[in-house]
């Protein structure tokens, strides 16, 4: 379809990010149309490689990829434009072009991900308390306590075994070593009421 | 000592005899001699008194002697030339088993026990007595009393009596019972020492831990197939440290069971199990666990274990017999790994199929029929309609391909690792099945095997599908925490759970514990009938 237009010539195609050095290495590129799914070398290892060795050179991402992850990252690499291989010709041509300009395009899916990446309330690593599941404060509640872990589990309606990989979990998100440590840390942080 | 009256008779008759005196004597010489004779009677007296005390001592030390030889350690005897007893102490007597005055003047030969035979036998001892000079000795089977017979050993010696110049025999008796009883004891030790070691060499040939522990664990005994299992060199010459002296002995033995053996994870468990057992509870039939060898290496056990008691019917510890399954688990492991990689890599090759040449058709189908969108416009609202909804039922079937699809083979596992690509199916499956789903997770930044992230990627999968279609729950909290040698993957629901104990004989569950069981590691379903589900899996950090 594309070799009908007028203004784009196909110069190389490569399957691999390998042939893809290659041929970078001969010819100059304007565009191009990157696969994140590649043999050898995946779509973003080598637009990270273009970025760095061909910086003129311009990225189209064209992918069946259409997870958050893997626009994210590619954004961050710096490529100009991201576009499902659903997309239509028409906007294929629009995008190529676009993005010869110096511009970005991203299909109208991609663009909405984006936009609701940032508008919504990711949790993020926040504080250490916020680490803890509900469950967990209120075994640390009980540890303050000093109940044995057959008690807490008579409590919680949970086994004691359960309720010792808690507290091993516990110690490990707390950086702690001991039940000592642990109860000291359950009292100090207010668990205790 | 002859009597007085019998004293003065005998003076007389030698006064008698002496010559005769002057019978003139003068009244001075009378009286000196009347002075002589009275001093002579005081220095007879004093001599009297002398030989008395003497007598009295002799007859003193006469008895010392005689105790000492009546109640000698061993018999003795005094025969004349003929064999007759002249004399025997009395512990002579007692072996006899007779009073001495029915021994005295018997011969000898009463008391052999094996009449003619030992007859012979004894008189040539005797000869042989008197024509050497020398001791002889000879063991001869003697009577005692009326019906018991004993060995005796005689050692013998001939004597010049010095009352009357005989020649005696004096022989020294002795009992050889418990000198027999100490060569048969013997010979039955040594006899039972070679079953024992036969038995032993048995138990050695059937290539099973035999063990014995006591009431605080520690090995007080461990055949050599023990010991070699766990990796320690058991040549008995070599086992022996200078604490062990008994013949037995091996290193092993006086340490702690579940100190040493035991991996650390796993002691807690393995102590309450032992406690268990020497409060009174259960035999053990059958139980699997791992040991921790000397060269750090493990090795699974099938363990019997028995407990010991004493005549008090008190538990003094345990007897355990176990099995070398470790090749046995292996290949499981080997076949259930085998089975699960053909899964994986069946689904990757399904994945890729969708991705690179379904996928790419039904975009250019999509493509394609959007081109017609232009001439669309000439057509009636029906038919406008109609092309709308294949365009419509184009995409979703698009979009499912993609949900197949990345259900099947996760590439971004791969790119972006387990704790990404977790959270991402958390989120995806919160959105599609409309509940809330917590990721958390801790100390996973160590770099991990792709095998054991993909594993633990299904496994996590297969607890999530299973919490959304069994427990009917409403918020699903998932965790992965990476611990110093394991990582726990722990996923909690506020669903209705199920009666743990009942075993659950599922597809999902069932999944997951051949998965878990394929990577070594364990799986605790902790649930209550109307409580919420906690199910941890536990995986071995290596």
């Amino acid at each position: 379809m594309l070799r009908d237009e007028e203004q784009i010539q196909i110069v190389e195609e490569a399957s691999t990010g390998k042939e893809v050095e290659r041929i970078l290495e001969n010819t100059p590129i304007d565009v191009i149309l990157l696969d994140i799914k590649m043999p050898e070398m995946n779509g973003m290892d080598t637009a990270k490689f273009i970025k760095e060795r061909y910086p003129a050179t311009k990225i189209l991402v064209f992918s069946s990829f259409d997870e958050d992850r893997y626009i994210f990252k590619m954004i961050q690499i710096g490529i100009s434009g991201y576009i499902l291989k659903t997309i239509s010709l028409s906007n294929l041509l629009t995008a190529i072009k676009t993005v010869a300009n110096g511009d970005s395009y991203f299909s109208k899916e991609v663009s909405k991900k984006v936009v609701r990446q940032f508008s919504s309330s990711r949790t993020q690593k926040v504080g250490i308390g916020d680490q803890l599941t509900e469950r967990e404060q209120e075994i640390l509640k009980l540890v303050a306590k000093g109940l044995t872990n057959a008690e807490m589990g008579d409590m919680l309606f949970i086994s004691p075994r359960t309720v010792d990989t808690h507290r091993r979990n516990l110690m490990q998100k707390l950086d702690l070593h001991n039940v000592m440590e642990l109860t000291q840390y359950a009292r100090e942080h207010g668990f205790l009421d | 000592m002859p009597s007085n009256k019998k004293l003065r008779e005998h003076a007389r008759k030698r006064l008698d005899m002496l010559p005769e005196i002057a019978r003139d004597l003068s009244t001075l010489e009378v009286g000196e001699l009347m002075h002589e004779l009275r001093v002579h009677q005081i220095e007879l007296e004093v001599q009297n008194q002398e030989l008395r005390t003497m007598q009295h001592r002799l007859e003193q030390v006469a008895d010392q002697y005689t105790d000492l030889f009546d109640f000698a350690p061993v018999g003795y005897l005094i025969t004349d030339k003929k064999g007759v007893i002249l004399n025997i102490n009395l512990t002579g007597c007692s072996m006899l088993g007779h009073e001495r005055a029915r021994i005295k003047g018997r011969p000898f030969s009463t008391y052999l026990a094996k009449g003619m035979e030992g007859s012979s036998f004894f008189f040539n001892h005797l000869k042989q007595v008197f024509e050497t000079n020398a001791i002889q000795s000879c063991e001869l089977e003697l009577k005692r009393g009326g019906n018991n017979t004993f060995y005796a050993q005689l050692d013998s010696t001939a004597e010049v009596d010095i009352e009357d110049s005989t020649t005696q025999c004096r022989i020294v008796l002795r009992d050889l019972t418990d000198e027999k009883k100490t060569v048969e004891l013997q010979y039955l030790n040594k006899a039972l020492k070679q079953e024992k070691e036969k038995a032993q060499h048995y138990l050695e040939m059937s290539g099973v831990i035999f063990m014995t522990l006591n009431k605080e664990a520690v090995i007080s005994m461990i055949n050599d197939t023990g010991c070699k299992i766990l990796g320690y060199d058991c040549n008995k010459a070599n086992c022996k440290n200078s604490m062990n002296t008994s013949e037995s002995g091996c290193q092993l033995e006086g340490l702690n069971w579940i100190d040493h053996f035991i991996l650390r994870k796993d002691q807690n468990e393995i102590r309450e199990i032992f406690d268990g057992l020497m409060s009174g509870g259960q035999n053990i039939e059958n139980y699997e666990g791992n040991v921790r060898c000397k060269d750090g290496g493990q090795r699974t056990i099938s363990w019997r274990s028995i407990t010991l008691k004493d005549d008090k019917d008190q538990i003094t510890g345990l007897l355990c017999s176990g099995t070398d399954i470790s090749g046995l688990r292996q290949a499981e492991i080997a076949s259930v790994t085998a089975l699960l990689d053909g899964q994986e890599s069946e689904r990757q090759r399904i994945a890729a199929d969708l991705h690179d040449s379904i996928q790419p058709l039904l975009a250019t189908v999509k493509r394609n029929i959007e081109s017609f969108n232009p001439h669309i416009e000439t057509l009636s609202e029906d038919k406008k309609k109609d092309f709308e909804s294949i365009t419509k039922f184009l995409t979703m079937t698009i979009q499912e391909i993609k949900a197949i699809s990345r259900n099947l083979a996760s590439p971004s596992l791969k790119d972006f690792g387990l704790v990404v690509t977790l959270g991402d199916l958390c989120e995806s499956m919160a959105q599609s099945e409309k509940l809330k789903v917590n990721f958390y997770n801790t100390g996973m930044d160590r770099k991990m095997a792709p095998s054991l992230s993909t594993e633990l990627f299904r496994i996590a999968q297969e607890l999530l599908t299973n919490a959304v279609k069994h427990a009917n729950a409403t918020t699903i909290t998932l965790q992965l925490i990476g611990h110093e040698h394991s990582i726990i993957l722990m996923i909690e629901d506020d669903g209705k759970g199920f009666d743990s104990q009942k075993k659950r004989t599922g597809m999902g569950i069932n999944n997951i514990l051949m998965r878990v069981k394929a990577i070594k590691g364990k799986v605790d379903i902790d649930s209550r009938v109307g409580k919420a589900t906690t199910i941890t899996v536990e995986v071995p950090r290596v």
